[in-house]
């Protein structure tokens, strides 16, 4: 197994082992009598690949025997996260109430979304029927 | 070729937080951790990916007079997200299956 790839998946435990759920709770502040506390949903994502190759013939567009043998190595990695807030705590001296934010925008652009992938299923169906 | 056919592994733990004092209440974040990891490849090439998610599921309250509640968390926008998923997933299906029919029919004709 590549060196590299072993110590990246002992990291990922280790993150999982040190990682507790107030990653997703945020800093309490205050306002008045009351306190907020807020709340969001957290995602990462993240992949790393390495390769090498070798061209054991000659290199193409090389006069015959030419060329030498190639070889080449390469790798990368990316990641990346998101927050996106779910609602907020709302305390004060009469309990611990829960407020959750509705993102009207995400759920607008999606409704639009699945109103284009709806009119494309029924036109379809309506005009494969009308065939017949 | 020496194929590896690779690890892949599953996260799912619930994860309980240190305690946040707000208030005069004390409050105990829960969440669930979600996702996966994991690494193939073979003598030519390797790779590994990770994919985490983290959602605050519930906080447990202790009030100053000793009551002690659980506040449930929940994502209104993803249920909605959810919902409407469902409804385009309903649609399709519907037409995909009226379209099979549609398609059997004239065969079936034929047939007789």
């Amino acid at each position: 197994m590549d060196e590299k790839t072993d110590v990246a998946l002992e990291r990922i435990d280790e993150m999982l082992k040190k990682m507790n759920a107030n990653a997703v709770f945020g800093e309490p502040f205050k306002e008045g009598d009351v306190t907020v506390i807020p709340v969001a949903s957290v995602g990462y994502g993240f992949g790393y690949g390495s390769g090498s190759g070798r061209m054991t013939g000659n290199m193409p567009g090389s006069a015959e025997g030419a060329g030498a043998p190639g070889e080449g190595s390469g790798q990368g990695g990316g990641g990346g996260g998101m927050a996106r807030p779910v609602g907020y705590l709302r305390i004060s001296p009469d309990g611990v109430v829960y407020e959750p934010i509705m993102d009207n925008s995400r759920i607008s652009m999606f409704g639009i979304a699945m109103i284009m992938w709806n009119v494309f299923w029924i036109t379809m169906t309506i005009r494969a029927l009308n065939k017949k | 070729m020496d194929q590896d056919k690779g690890r892949r592994d599953r996260i799912d733990r619930v994860l309980v937080g240190e305690s946040i004092a707000a208030g005069g209440h004390t409050l105990q974040p829960v969440a669930r951790a979600g996702g996966w990891y994991g690494q193939g490849g073979d003598e030519q090439g390797r790779g590994f990916g990770a994919w985490l998610r983290v959602q605050p599921l519930e906080v447990r309250v202790s009030d100053p007079n000793g009551d002690e509640y659980t506040v449930s968390i929940t994502d209104a926008t993803g249920d909605a997200v959810r919902r409407i998923a469902m409804m385009g997933l309903l649609v399709a299906a519907v037409s995909a299956l009226l379209l099979l029919l549609g398609l059997l029919r004239p065969r079936r004709a034929r047939g007789a």
